[in-house]
């Protein structure tokens, strides 16, 4: 390895995840990003919230998790039939048709990764805020990186309103809290996504 | 936007013995080995992804093929007094377009049929043009990689929306939805496409930069 490069610091380079290439860090103001200058893939993003603001809203967002999964998504009237269904009854449906497969997918990519995700969060921001330099947050980053692939909370909204819209013609169709709730969850997820950025809190460990 | 450093000083991390762990984004020296801990999280880095390309093209070999019949077999079964229906995706969209709802029914049209078949098309040629060692569109394809990886989890879009209709419409004779085994296929179609983006070491489409720099 050359010396130049022995010198630095971690903080003060990258290596682009997408093309490898050894790109020199600069600290970012709240509105910049940087991107790679070969590949132009993003390596770090400025943000506007702190600490205590990304743990709120991970604690905000627990909270409509909870919400999202407790209270009915929708209700359908038919003719004086009414029926109603949460999360977790709309996926054991698949199963209930033979679909266990299907069932499995939904349950993990519309309850588990999101709730994983938010539960990482907390653990990860609380551990910094509270309690600074008490070892490695590796695993827990790790699994954040999984979580958040496999997270579709909103794939899953778009979803239910192409089903309301399909079933608004033949039905009365009532939106329940928990529809409102994984709306509300959106925005701060994405907060979440922006402030936790694996860099930021690897960097924010070592320092 | 600046254009690329024409500098000979490019430095690509393979070369000098480093590489970034794709988890925590910490830069771990690599030396002289294959692959090495990462300081940081303790996770198996390497400079490369091990067998990506093929990792990569069996799950897309795997995708093609049930994409037929994603698209060919029922996504749902509703039978009500009066009729007993099998949609595919496609009727689904048509059904959408008819009632009135262009903005959806071209939504869908492109999340679960155009997505799924031209993410098949460009990680088929991404993975081609990266097995010849391609020197053509380097950034191009790049770009290309970013918006698969970035466009793909809608297509479950589709799943989403029979699982609520499947969970809603059960009313005994009046109607009701079952799921068909085609959004079993379809399902397994957009986590094989998933996948296969996943495996997929977008570093491959640069190497031999590095070469030609010298």
């Amino acid at each position: 390895m050359p010396a130049y490069i022995q010198m630095f610091r971690q903080s003060e380079f990258h290596i682009c995840g997408e093309c490898d290439l050894v790109v020199g860090a600069a600290p970012l103001r709240v509105d910049q990003r940087s991107r790679c200058p070969r590949c132009r893939a993003e390596l770090e993003r400025g943000t506007f919230a702190s600490p205590q603001m990304a743990l709120a809203a991970a604690v905000t967002a627990a909270e409509l998790w909870v919400l999202m999964n407790v209270f009915p998504l929708v209700r359908l009237s038919i003719e004086g039939i009414g029926r109603q269904t949460t999360l977790a009854g709309a996926a054991m449906s698949f199963y209930a048709q033979g679909m266990p497969a299907l069932c499995a997918l939904v349950v993990l990519t519309a309850i588990a990764a999101p709730g994983l995700e938010i539960a990482l969060a907390i653990y990860v921001l609380g551990r910094l805020e509270y309690l600074r330099r008490c070892g490695r947050l590796g695993a827990a980053l790790r699994w954040l990186r999984l979580a958040r692939r496999w997270s579709m909370v909103d794939v899953f909204l778009l979803g239910c309103m192409v089903a309301i819209v399909k079933l608004s013609h033949v039905a009365q169709l009532v939106t329940g809290p928990a529809l409102w709730a994984s709306a509300a969850l959106l925005p701060l997820l994405s907060l979440l996504n922006l402030y936790l950025e694996p860099r930021r809190l690897a960097l924010a460990i070592h320092a | 936007m600046p254009s690329t450093p024409k500098s000979p000083t490019l430095i690509v991390g393979r070369c000098v013995g480093l590489t970034v762990c794709r988890d925590c984004r910490t830069v771990c020296e690599l030396g002289d080995g294959t692959a090495v801990r990462c300081s940081h999280c303790g996770v198996l880095t390497h400079p490369r992804i091990p067998r990506s390309l093929e990792k990569a093209s069996a799950y897309l070999a795997a995708a093609a093929i049930l994409y037929v019949p994603a698209n060919v077999l029922p996504v749902m079964h509703t039978r009500s007094l009066l009729s007993d229906q099998d949609d595919t995706i496609l009727s689904g969209v048509v059904y959408l377009a008819r009632s009135g709802s262009w903005p959806l029914a071209a939504l869908v049209f492109v999340a679960s049929i155009l997505v799924p078949l031209l993410k098949i098309l460009a990680i088929g040629l991404l993975i081609w043009m990266s097995a010849r060692a391609s020197s053509r569109h380097r950034l191009a394809r790049a770009r290309l990689y970013r918006l698969v990886d970035f466009i793909g989890r809608w297509s479950l879009l589709d799943i989403y929306a029979v699982m609520m209709l499947v969970a809603l419409v059960q009313m005994g004779s009046v109607a009701t939805v079952q799921p068909g085994s085609g959004a079993l296929a379809f399902g397994t179609v957009v986590v094989l496409t998933l996948l296969a983006a996943e495996s997929f070491d977008p570093r491959l489409i640069w190497d031999g930069v590095d070469n030609a720099h010298g």
